[in-house]
């Protein structure tokens, strides 16, 4: 079986007044049908320029290279038009923002439709009745009334579900969703959390899920990506990665998060923060936070190296051999 | 026993919007009788989701947003009842740390003088003894004294959070109000601002009334908890009660919705339906009956009274004891 999406060394960097500066630095990975792959990082660490490199929303001033396949066709050699036919229709992505991200000049039915009548060639009629089946199938209820509201007279919650409801329009094979709770309230994430496994477990959707948040990671995704300074760091199964992460910042990020079911006296903090992109640390781009640092960190960056049958790790606590 | 340094009564905040020429005016409850006693060097937080009323209570509290109605006493004395240049003086005992690090300092003054400028306003010391002063603060959150004259752009978040504490510290003040302050800030970055708000509270005996949505770094941070729904305070206990013993729907729903970090958990979630109502509208009886779902006769009526149900545990439910505890976990 084929990969839904494989991302092989891909490298995005912009060019900003005659100056290069990458941002994602050779990032490999796959997503399986039926798959949800998270993608976490703290803010700076590449984890959405990478959505928007695989959905090619970057704009011009972006030089791309290495591979990234959809299924068996390569992304990144498509012509914009022939972009266009993916776009929103085998792949859909899914904002942060859902205020944003909805147009408040069309009405939401409007907005649902497009997709609809663009790539799947519906009638006006037909995608109207298409939105509303959709509208209800997200949990909004009176569907038929809302479908000619605009989004500023939605909620936080309902607009997301409108977002959702777009996305999954043309039923995509693959769902990027960059952030999709972020922005919203606890109660109302677990509404939107519940909704979108639903889809995902109805459809057989494959799902790549960029967030910060480790809670979301345990609940949603059977693999993890973990990225630093855009570079992957650490890719495990879920369980994995919580039982038994390996590298460095990974064991930072999950002891300095507190938890809401036990009581700590003190939090593990990572000191320092992440690096600027343009004052990136020669060596391992961790190395200056890391509890765990060595000489040869300071000097050379660790490959990303497989540690056992589910779990890769870039640190060189783990290549000892190569280390001395 | 000692005495609160913080209490608030029947706390009221509600803004009219006239939406036409003719049209009634609208009423928005965003504060709505809220009582809340914060005793000398615990921290006491307000949790709850977005227009639940905690932020305003906040800036009520410092009278930055005129209170509608109710008492707010500091060491005893009435806040609502001092006059401007009394007022002045109090809140220098109460300072106020904002979310959003990025908009709340200057950018067209260098940290040195955003650190000085309560301290000119509140008139302390000589030009030199405020430098000395300030050069020790910025020490103190962890900067060093080169910091001084940049610009508040060339910090990252959580440098710019470390300043904002600085700012609210370099008075000496009793009672800090922290507005989400770390929630605009990654977790490892977090985790280094919730220790050094542990550690000052410490060195400088200070009372915290911390107001979040994050229930993971509430119960981390927090001594006592009270929990806000449309206005009003819903529940209030010490953390463990809070956590361990949830009484009210929402609180219980509240706790369940946080996604746990463990892959082998599958939590027994509560989910709420539909959205938070509006406060200008808010529902009869018991504001929270349309989505609770142990909504009886008597809360779509009558708003329910706080009941003490341990020592220092109150809640504001119809329930009676442990009607709600055998569904949750």
């Amino acid at each position: 079986m084929t990969a839904m999406l494989t991302i092989d060394n891909l490298r995005t960097s912009f060019l900003q007044s005659g100056k290069k500066l990458t941002v994602i630095e050779g990032v490999s990975f796959t997503v399986e049908p039926g798959e949800t792959v998270g993608v976490v990082g703290e803010s700076g660490c590449g984890k959405s320029v990478t959505s928007m490199s695989i959905m090619q929303l970057l704009g011009k001033n972006v030089e791309m290279s290495g591979s990234i396949r959809f299924q068996d066709k390569e992304l990144l050699t498509l012509s914009d038009k022939e972009m266009q036919k993916i776009r929103g229709n085998q792949i859909a992505m899914i904002f942060q923002e859902p205020m944003t991200s909805l147009n408040p000049l069309h009405s939401i039915g409007k907005q649902i439709s497009e997709p609809l009548r663009r790539h799947l060639g519906l009638s006006k009629q037909a995608a109207k009745e298409r939105a509303i089946q959709l509208l209800k199938l997200v949990g909004i209820p009176r569907a038929d009334e809302i479908i000619s509201d605009f989004p500023h007279q939605l909620s936080g919650g309902m607009r997301q579900r409108v977002m959702i409801a777009m996305a999954m329009a043309c039923e995509p094979k693959l769902l990027i969703a960059d952030e999709p709770t972020t922005a919203l309230d606890v109660t109302i994430q677990a509404q939107i959390l519940e909704l979108m496994k639903k889809v995902r477990d109805e459809q057989g959707t494959s799902i790549m899920l960029i967030t910060h948040d480790l809670g979301v990671v345990a609940e949603m995704c059977h693999r993890v990506i973990v990225m630093y300074a855009g570079q992957i760091v650490e890719e495990a199964d879920v369980k994995g990665l919580f039982d038994n992460p390996q590298h460095p910042y990974t064991r930072g990020l999950l002891k300095s998060m507190p938890s809401v079911n036990v009581n700590q006296e003190r939090l593990d903090a990572i000191p320092g923060s992440v690096p600027l992109q343009s004052e990136m640390p020669r060596g391992c781009r961790f190395a200056p936070r890391c509890s765990q640092v060595m000489d040869i960190c300071h000097q050379k960056n660790p490959e990303l190296l497989t540690v056992s049958d589910s779990q890769k790790c870039r640190c060189w606590l783990y290549s000892e051999g190569e280390a001395q | 026993m000692t005495k609160p340094l913080l209490e608030i009564k029947s706390l009221t905040k509600h803004f009219t919007s006239k939406q036409g020429f003719f049209s009634k005016e609208k009423v928005v409850r965003a504060v709505d009788g809220v009582n809340l006693t914060v005793y000398p060097g615990e921290t006491v937080s307000i949790v709850g989701e977005s227009g639940c009323g905690k932020s305003t209570t906040g800036r009520c509290i410092l009278r930055l947003i005129e209170p509608t109605d109710g008492e707010i006493l500091f060491e005893g004395n009435d806040i609502r009842k001092l006059n401007e240049e009394d007022l002045r003086r109090t809140r220098r005992d109460m300072q106020l740390v904002f979310q959003d690090p990025f908009a709340s300092l200057n950018p067209r003054k260098t940290i040195g003088q955003i650190l000085e400028d309560p301290l000119i306003i509140h008139e302390i010391g000589t030009a030199q003894e405020r430098r000395r002063q300030v050069e020790e603060m910025i020490e103190i959150v962890g900067l060093s004294k080169q910091h001084l004259d940049r610009f508040p752009h060339e910090f990252s978040g959580g440098q710019r959070q470390r300043i904002g504490i600085a700012r609210a510290l370099i008075l000496r003040p009793k009672l800090i109000i922290a507005d989400e302050p770390v929630s605009a800030l990654d977790v490892s970055i977090q985790a280094q601002i919730l220790n050094l708000m542990q550690d000052l509270q410490k060195e400088f005996h200070l009372t915290y009334l911390f107001i979040s949505h994050d229930l993971s770094v509430v119960r981390h941070i927090s001594d006592r908890v009270a929990v806000m729904y449309l206005g009003k305070v819903v529940e209030v206990a010490d953390k463990r009660s809070l956590y361990e013993k949830p009484t009210h729907p929402y609180t219980q729903a509240l706790l369940s919705a946080v996604p746990v970090p463990n892959p082998h958990v599958t939590t027994q979630r509560i989910i709420l339906e539909g959205d938070l109502p509006s406060p200008a509208n808010p529902p009869s009886g018991c504001t929270f009956h349309p989505r609770c779902r142990h909504c009886m006769e008597i809360c779509r009526t009558t708003a329910p009274p706080v009941r003490e149900l341990a020592p220092d545990h109150f809640v504001s439910c119809h329930l009676e004891d442990g009607d709600t505890n055998g569904s949750h976990t």
